[in-house]
């Protein structure tokens, strides 16, 4: 059926789950979903070919780029470690992780290099903190106009709780000197031609050493898939994901900014507000994608949901701060003019999702059509334009709903 | 009384297959299977700490993309292309005009250094530029 791949029990839930998604679509296979991007193309494989991973909205092969199927953050605050998206930027990538020989190093502005293996790491302090992993360009197939590059619908996310060690205690094994400016991360990955600039990224030293900077070993109770970063990752609570470098192998500590291209030269992003620009617009100043910004989801409805004249409908979501806590979800049934307070689920911590819920009351014919949006802690709101920037990065305008009463 | 002895053979059967050490009794077909949770190739080491346990893990990971349509210049996008990534990456896209498509093959060439003879990139952005967007 799927690549003469046996399925899995999760696979089994996660097609069956994917059919009951698109079977509204008129002529939609059972291994395939539709996805909302105007001008397409709307059509991806689900695919179970890849280790460690259920049904997956296959983007790309290789490097692999797997898209969690929406459904699935409907089950729960939690993303499965099995649905959990996945992205890399290169193709030579270890499929083998030896943990005999697996060394991290950690050198540059310090007084004592070091090359610490699992054990080493293992024995640190432990600490776990739960947080959203967003792709910077998340979203980006929803962008109008379109913009090449990656075409996730809104998928590239997910929540884990994260176990591991404070970066803050690894650097300080080696000791930073005086005078460091910023650490930068490499993993085992590698690009396939020679001289194409290698995928690293890099925190200021501050930021590295706030000791919420993470690199977790574990996700939600288990060790990393490979797909997701085995052996650790790096955890950067309420940044976006370009900086979780999987795979961590090199902590190098520097004395002068890094310049190197994945910092320099890609994922800037306008310095305008919501990093909103004109297409075709130019000369405006750019930064480094850094804090993500709050946002909310209908995750027990679609488009394809059908709801009964007059009634209740039940509503239920998730939200997420962005780089703080949720403060309110609120969701409205007349297009932004009023809106009322969604219930918030429990609180996993400021960076995870929080589950809301929320009854509407459906109207006698037509269409009821629900808008979502989440204030964070910070007063900061969603907001009811979508932005626009050649990256596609950071979109987090209100997400809507249109429901068919029948 | 014979479908009753059947019955009572199939739990009996039933009972010592799934019973922890009695496990080991029982015929090949049942054996486990290579442990999906390390993969196939996994080295054997594994390191312990205050319960928790990372295991080595060795798995292959699919290597074959989708095909590129055919038509005047497939040949040499796929034989300039395909190296660093599969032809989802293109096929993927939506519309994008000749303009944005020299732009993505620049920064291929440019900037991720892929060797691309210039004089194959017009007909890369043709073809490119020609590929009919699925709905």
């Amino acid at each position: 059926m799927h690549d003469g791949m046996t399925l899995g029990r999760r696979g089994l839930i996660g097609g069956a789950a994917a059919l009951g998604g698109i079977l509204a679509a008129a002529g939609a296979r059972a291994d395939t979903v539709t996805l909302r991007l105007n001008g397409g193309p709307e059509q991806r494989s689900l695919t179970t070919a890849f280790p460690q991973k259920g049904s997956m909205i296959l983007q790309r092969t290789r490097p692999p780029l797997l898209e969690t199927p929406f459904e699935v953050f409907d089950q729960g605050v939690f993303t499965p470690n099995d649905r959990f998206f996945v992205r890399w930027h290169w193709a030579v990538i270890p499929e083998q992780v030896d943990l005999a020989t697996f060394r991290c190093a950690v050198r540059g502005h310090v007084n004592q290099p070091q090359s610490l293996s699992m054990a080493d790491i293992l024995a640190l302090p432990r600490v776990e903190m739960a947080a959203v992993n967003q792709c910077s360009g998340n979203s980006r197939g929803l962008f109008q106009p379109r913009i090449a590059g990656g075409q996730w619908e809104n998928g590239a996310m997910g929540n884990a709780k994260w176990i591991g060690v404070r970066l803050r205690d690894v650097l300080d094994r080696a000791g930073v000197k005086s005078g460091a400016v910023a650490v930068r991360f490499n993993g085992l990955d590698e690009p396939v031609v020679d001289g194409a600039p290698d995928f690293m990224k890099s925190l200021a030293i501050d930021h590295a050493r706030d000791g919420e900077v993470m690199l977790a070993y574990q996700m939600n109770g288990e060790q990393l898939p490979l797909l997701n970063g085995f052996p650790m990752r790096l955890i950067v609570p309420g940044w976006y994901s370009t900086y979780w470098v999987k795979m961590v192998s090199d902590i190098e500590v520097l004395d002068t900014p890094d310049d190197s291209f994945w910092m320099k030269n890609a994922y800037l992003i306008p310095a305008t507000p919501h990093a909103d620009v004109k297409p075709g617009q130019t000369g405006f100043p750019t930064e480094p994608i850094n804090r993500m910004v709050p946002r909310s989801f209908f995750t027990n409805v679609t488009a394809a949901t059908k709801v009964k004249p007059s009634a209740p409908v039940p509503l239920r979501g998730i939200a997420m701060g962005g780089d703080c806590g949720v403060a309110a979800v609120d969701v409205s049934t007349d297009g932004g003019a009023t809106w009322g307070p969604a219930v918030l689920g429990r609180d996993e911590g400021a960076y995870s999702f929080r589950q809301w819920t929320m009854q509407v009351a459906a109207p006698a014919s037509g269409t009821l059509t629900a808008l979502v949006r989440c204030t964070n802690t910070k007063q900061v709101a969603q907001p009811m334009e979508a932005n626009w920037n050649g990256g596609g990065f950071m979109r987090n305008v209100v997400e809507r709903v249109n429901l068919n009463i029948a | 009384m014979d479908s009753l002895l059947k019955v009572a053979a199939a739990v009996a059967f039933v009972s010592v297959t799934s019973i922890g050490p009695w496990a080991a009794l029982v015929p090949s077909a049942y054996s486990q299977p290579v442990d999906a949770k390390v993969g196939p190739t996994a080295p054997k080491a594994s390191v312990e700490a205050a319960g928790i346990r990372l295991r080595s893990v060795g798995f292959e990971l699919p290597t074959e993309g989708r095909d590129l349509p055919t038509g005047p210049g497939a040949d040499v996008t796929a034989a300039n292309c395909v190296a660093c990534h599969t032809p989802g990456m293109i096929l993927n896209q939506p519309a994008l005009t000749r303009l944005e498509w020299t732009g993505e093959v620049t920064k291929m060439v440019k900037v991720y250094k892929a060797p691309v003879d210039a004089a194959d990139i017009p007909a890369i952005v043709t073809y490119l530029a020609g590929l009919k967007v699925a709905p």
